[in-house]
């Protein structure tokens, strides 16, 4: 995915093993800078919650905890797990947090969560839990709100190449024009408040496997997942790599503000699995 | 004055409204068993604190906080509503909502009378005033560092703790921190693993920031800040700058450095000797970087110890460590775990003892360089033996220092950092400042420590 603005003030940061990118269209270069510099300081406490890498991170709390004992955790790290196993839930499985762990199991029947006491509770023993199908476009959920704070609305947010969120449209602009799909054959998709993902082989080589059965996901080359938070739709553009046709279009028809593109294992074509329809945002072909 | 309510600003939680919902029914809303994260303790039990200041160090001591059974954060003071709102919000989301807010921490001991405990987590130049507050009023007091820019306010918080038998907790959390125990304790102190020690290096390295601005919907109006001792809010966002609040980034990093020495060796620095500059921020009034050399009297000789406090451009040089060498080995000690290193010298006798005991483990590695040592060149010199601490961390950032100021305060520890024992380590830094604007090396006496 490419963004085809240009003469916008655009700052980086690593974190989650990947780039994180926030591009302002303000002209208070400085003013966007600053909030940008404590967005990310944000994205680095949210990183220390919930990578799998850090020793006093919840996940691995978690992942230390004996079944039963339940373990509290960050606001932000029960918010990105209630959003995983909603996920998990309509999708039927397709995404799956607790995809590692042997024997298979969904992550519904892993942990438990306890919102009265904002804690996770081991339902069978050594878990073990990857949000790497989530957390990025969680965090870009979080970011935004922050820089709503700064009054910083009208902003696009990237993690890796990956996954967008777009805020407001640029001043006179109808939303944030981005390319997306394969060198040729993709298509042009101009976006306000809402979010894009993309998940492939094509990226990360190899198989994505389904976590329903185990076994790779074959049909598929690219699948692009449109949504209303950068969450929701890092979590799709996972699922929808492993769902068919048929179950993809059930999931969008039962969730407005949805909507997916994919290309076919074998083929270059961008098509169409269920457009969008949302008001601020157009699909073209590229 | 009066404690008011702050308003919830999470406008983006709506977003995720539905998919939340949801998630409360995937996972069955059942009945919750909260044993193992709720507190073993009655309500009568409950130690109920407030928190001052909720800044950057205030949200970390916040976070903390919540994952200690007994402890309640009952109040919030902070002059910036940006940081009430987070503050509340953040208790709100913890199951405790409606926590009273106040602006001035004199109003709060007014009003709150159901408090045991502070945590003062404000800039420096209000920590003994607030400090000698608190505990005139009856509180125990955990304070982050540094305690004050000056040792005769640094002093004043040592003479009011002792006089009126209040606990007085500084946060140098490595010093409940496991590793840095174990390490203290296990390997340095009864293995002695470096051997005899020489050196010891204090490394504080951070990448280049920019000035923190703010929102420009949260300025604080001017008067107010002036009440509050402020020039501006570019000041109050960034105070670590200005020498009218504080020692300056040497004296914010390097002192807790320095107290992991001073724990370690047990008396102070003879001598000492530091330059530094503002060259990679000229337009900051502060020292971006000190180089330091001390002499500590240790056992039956002198260990050197070298302090640096650099602004770095990457985050490759980016990195904080304490490191102990000797004849036989070296400790590296860090927060961050991949930068603490343990090595044995190729001709020190085998740790094997230490290895049994678990205090140390040998790195996988080990085995297969072992392997090829064999056919070594013998022209070629040994290598340390590389070991691992086997200690993990289990706990948020200053929770086991919070949790071992909790137990004291309840009768049943002492406490690891009591105000007597930081105190060294401010006299060394402050006089470290000194030794760079005099440019000579400077005499520490013993009656200097004296408090």
């Amino acid at each position: 995915m490419h963004d085809e603005h240009s003469e916008l003030v655009t700052v980086c940061h690593e974190a989650m093993a990947t780039e994180f990118a926030i591009t302002f269209a303000h002209v208070d270069a400085r003013y966007a800078r600053q909030a940008a510099a404590e967005a990310f300081h944000e994205l680095d406490r949210l990183e220390s919650r919930l990578s799998v890498f850090r020793e006093d991170s919840d996940l691995a709390r978690l992942a230390r905890q004996p079944q039963g004992a339940a373990v509290r955790v960050d606001p932000d790290t029960y918010a990105c797990l209630a959003v995983a196993l909603a996920m998990e839930h309509e999708t039927g499985g397709a995404l799956n947090i607790a995809h590692r762990m042997r024997p298979r199991c969904q992550a519904a029947d892993a942990i438990r969560l306890l919102p009265h006491a904002l804690a996770v509770e081991p339902r069978v023993p050594h878990v073990a839990l990857d949000l790497g199908g989530i957390g990025k476009g969680f965090a870009l959920d979080r970011l935004a709100a922050l820089l709503d704070q700064w009054d910083l609305s009208s902003v696009l947010l990237r993690a890796s190449r990956s996954t967008l969120l777009a805020g407001d449209a640029p001043p006179g602009e109808a939303g944030w024009p981005l390319r997306f799909g394969p060198g040729s054959g993709g298509a042009k998709v101009c976006l306000q408040r809402a979010a894009l993902s993309g998940s492939g082989s094509d990226v990360k080589g190899g198989h994505i496997v389904d976590p329903r059965t185990g076994q790779p996901a074959t049909h598929r080359r690219l699948a692009y997942a449109l949504a209303l938070t950068g969450a929701e739709a890092d979590a799709l553009s996972t699922a929808f790599f492993v769902l068919t046709d048929a179950e993809i279009g059930d999931f969008c028809r039962r969730h407005p503000g949805t909507a997916a593109y994919g290309v076919d294992a074998g083929d270059v074509t961008l098509r169409a699995l269920q457009p969008i329809h949302a008001q601020h945002t157009q699909v073209t072909a590229s | 004055m009066s404690a008011h309510h702050a308003h919830d600003d999470r406008p983006r939680l709506r977003r995720r409204k539905f998919l939340q919902a949801t998630a409360v029914a995937a996972s069955g809303l059942l009945a919750p068993s909260v044993h193992a994260v709720s507190a073993h303790r009655t309500a009568q039990d409950e130690l109920r604190v407030a928190l001052i200041g909720a800044g950057y160090q205030g949200r970390i001591l916040l976070s903390a906080a919540v994952h200690i059974p007994g402890l309640r954060v009952s109040a919030i003071c902070d002059i910036w509503k940006s940081s009430q709102n987070f503050a509340r919000n953040f208790l709100e989301l913890n199951q405790q909502p409606n926590v009273p807010v106040y602006d001035d921490y004199r109003e709060l001991l007014a009003q709150q009378r159901d408090l045991s405990a502070v945590l003062i987590a404000t800039p420096d130049f209000v920590h003994a005033e607030q400090t000698n507050a608190c505990l005139e009023a009856g509180l125990h007091v955990y304070c982050e560092p540094m305690m004050a820019h000056t040792l005769p306010a640094a002093r004043s918080m040592v003479d009011t703790a002792r006089r009126t038998g209040r606990l007085l907790q500084i946060g140098f959390q490595r010093r409940s921190h496991v590793r840095y125990r174990h390490a203290v304790d296990k390997l340095l102190r009864e293995a002695q693993l470096p051997g005899r020690l020489h050196v010891v290096q204090l490394q504080w390295a951070q990448g280049a920031k920019a000035l923190h601005g703010w929102p420009r919907r949260a300025d604080i109006p001017v008067d107010v800040l002036r009440r509050y001792g402020y020039a501006d809010m570019t000041q109050f966002r960034n105070w670590i700058w200005f020498p009218e609040y504080c020692a300056g980034p040497y004296g914010a990093f390097a002192t807790q450095q320095l107290d992991v020495c001073h724990w370690f060796l047990g008396s102070p620095p003879q001598l000492v000797t530091a330059v530094g500059d503002r060259g990679f921020y000229p337009d900051r009034p502060q020292l971006d970087s000190v180089f330091a050399l001390y002499q500590f009297p240790y056992q039956d000789h002198t260990v050197r110890v070298s302090a640096t406090m650099l602004t770095t451009t990457g985050t490759e040089g980016a990195r904080q460590f304490e490191r102990f060498l000797g004849d036989h080995g070296s400790v590296q000690l860090a927060e961050n775990p991949r930068w603490t290193r343990v090595g044995r010298e190729p001709t020190a006798a085998e740790w094997d003892e230490w290895v049994r005991r678990n205090y140390v483990v040998r790195q996988e590695a080990v085995a297969a360089h072992a392997a090829a040592d064999e056919q070594a060149d013998v022209h070629v010199s040994g290598e340390l033996e590389p070991y691992r601490i086997p200690i993990e961390v289990t706990t948020l950032p200053c929770q086991a220092h919070l949790e071992n100021f909790v137990a004291a305060v309840r009768g049943e520890a002492p406490l690891n950092c009591p105000a007597e024992a930081a105190y060294a380590s401010h006299v060394t830094a402050l006089k470290t400042l000194e030794a760079t604007q005099s440019r000579a090396e400077v005499s520490l006496e013993v009656s200097d420590y004296a408090v």
